[in-house]
């Protein structure tokens, strides 16, 4: 003997509703982990980005050495007050131009480039910074300041506005599913009225017809569970695929 | 009793049925009489939604859901189109009033089982509805019916639907309840069946209910 009395099962409007709901909270769990990873991967940048300031000096003034040299002692004492990293290595340098051109630079061929000082500025306040600027520019013209924290900035609000996206994404894939779930029970308690009349009639309560659509849409959910899960794993092991493709290339 | 439809429409004016443990009436009256309006009131209503359209002279407080189910449970009906549930098989739907009241599942098929044997259908117990001819689908219902060993059955027009070789067989199956001591209101446009089963005959005409042939056995006062 059957432990449902309700037919919902055989019904064609939720026949489907195992793969709608499984495929909009696979959607749901996409936007989840995009908005998640782009907000750890943004905290890093503006971390990173906002306690750092770049100097990028000439690699030779009218190619003279000694001014180069002087040039580099003054710009240590006016970063003096400040947690000095810089300058970036020149095998350092090697490395970042060779991995973006493809190709191999000698110790040389890096000399010519400007010389790139990274500064950390330890919560270092505004004023500072100007006065910095001041100082290198009394140094030499040609010395450029960048400070990161406007594009941390931009980043930051770009990462914000994903961030508002992804999450109205998945407020309307929730709604959207809710909206779904409300208009075939309602649907099915159509279809079923003279089903749920002769229930009624026979002495069910009506917690006994809720229970029925309960354990219905726990089953439903059960399978759009299973039906998400597939195709995590189906994704999952795509990407893995196709970037072993593009590395193989 | 009193019921208006919608409330201004005015069914019964003040019907006040005195029936008792062990009676058997049969409810006739014209086609739109109120027959098959009056049993439906006694159940209170085809279902909740629709019981908010008529309206109760004395309404009994029957708003609360769980008690309504409880009175239902008191009460056996049986329709003059069976009304059994298609996906269900004759067992299955034997063993339905038993089943919404929680009964162990195991007890409520082996007394539906004992009750299909008892009208003889226990040969077509596994088979769905529209397998079975209309006799045989009403004995289900009437079965049905009397699962839940109600204080009160109430048919309507349940040889309606039948040819008359079953509807004999039904009108003697009532007669076997009736002999066990179930109360039984039937309600039926045919009233040569009243004369024919001796029992006594509510009269529905407008409005009104009148009680022809004889008073019960079980009863001094009436209608």
């Amino acid at each position: 003997m059957r432990q449902t009395t309700l037919p919902l099962g055989q019904d064609p409007s939720s026949r489907y509703l195992p793969w709608i709901i499984g495929l909009m909270t696979f959607l749901a769990s996409l936007s989840i982990t995009a908005g998640l990873s782009l907000n750890k991967l943004s905290g890093s940048w503006v971390r990173e980005l906002g306690n750092y300031l770049t100097i990028e000096a000439p690699a030779a003034i009218n190619g003279k050495e000694s001014i180069q040299t002087e040039q580099e002692y003054k710009i240590h004492e006016a970063v003096q007050s400040f947690s000095r990293i810089g300058p970036i290595k020149s095998i350092s340098a090697q490395k970042i131009l060779g991995a973006v051109t493809g190709e191999v630079f000698t110790e040389e061929d890096i000399g010519v480039l400007p010389k790139i000082y990274e500064v950390k500025l330890n919560g270092a306040p505004a004023h500072e910074i100007s006065a910095l600027r001041e100082k290198l520019k009394a140094i030499s013209d040609e010395i450029r300041l960048e400070d990161h924290r406007q594009t941390r900035n931009t980043m930051g609000k770009i990462a914000k506005s994903i961030q508002v996206i992804s999450i109205s994404i998945v407020m309307l894939i929730i709604l959207g599913a809710i909206s779904i779930i409300a208009f075939t029970a309602q649907t099915s308690l159509i279809i079923h009225r003279n089903v749920i009349e002769i229930l009624y009639l026979v002495g069910a309560t009506p917690s006994y017809i809720a229970r029925q659509f309960q354990s219905h849409a726990t089953s439903v959910g059960m399978q759009s569970f299973i039906i998400n899960i597939v195709l995590g794993i189906f994704l999952v092991t795509a990407v893995k695929f196709f970037s072993e493709i593009v590395f193989y290339f | 009793m009193g019921l208006t439809f919608r409330g201004n429409t005015r069914l019964f004016s003040n019907i006040n049925l005195n029936i008792r443990e062990g009676d058997f009436y049969f409810l006739t009256g014209l086609s739109g009489a109120g027959k098959s309006t009056l049993l439906k009131a006694y159940l209170h209503g085809h279902c909740p939604h629709r019981w908010q359209r008529f309206s109760f002279w004395r309404r009994p407080k029957t708003n609360d859901k769980q008690r309504l189910a409880w009175l239902r449970r008191k009460m056996g009906i049986i329709f003059q189109d069976f009304r059994l549930l298609p996906h269900l098989t004759a067992l299955e739907n034997v063993a339905l009033p038993l089943k919404v009241r929680g009964i162990d599942q195991q007890k409520a098929t082996g007394q539906a089982q004992d009750l299909l044997a008892w009208v003889g259908l226990e040969h077509v117990m596994n088979q769905y509805p529209a397998t079975l001819s209309g006799g045989q689908q009403q004995r289900v219902a009437i079965t049905r019916s009397i699962m839940g060993r109600p204080a009160l059955l109430l048919a309507d027009e349940p040889t309606g639907n039948v040819d008359e070789e079953a509807a004999e067989k039904i009108m003697h199956l009532f007669e076997e309840l009736h002999k066990t001591g179930t109360t039984i209101v039937l309600a039926t446009h045919n009233r040569s069946l009243a004369k024919e089963f001796n029992h006594p005959e509510i009269f529905l005409k407008k409005g009104q209910a009148f009680l022809l042939n004889k008073k019960p056995r079980s009863q001094e006062g009436g209608i």
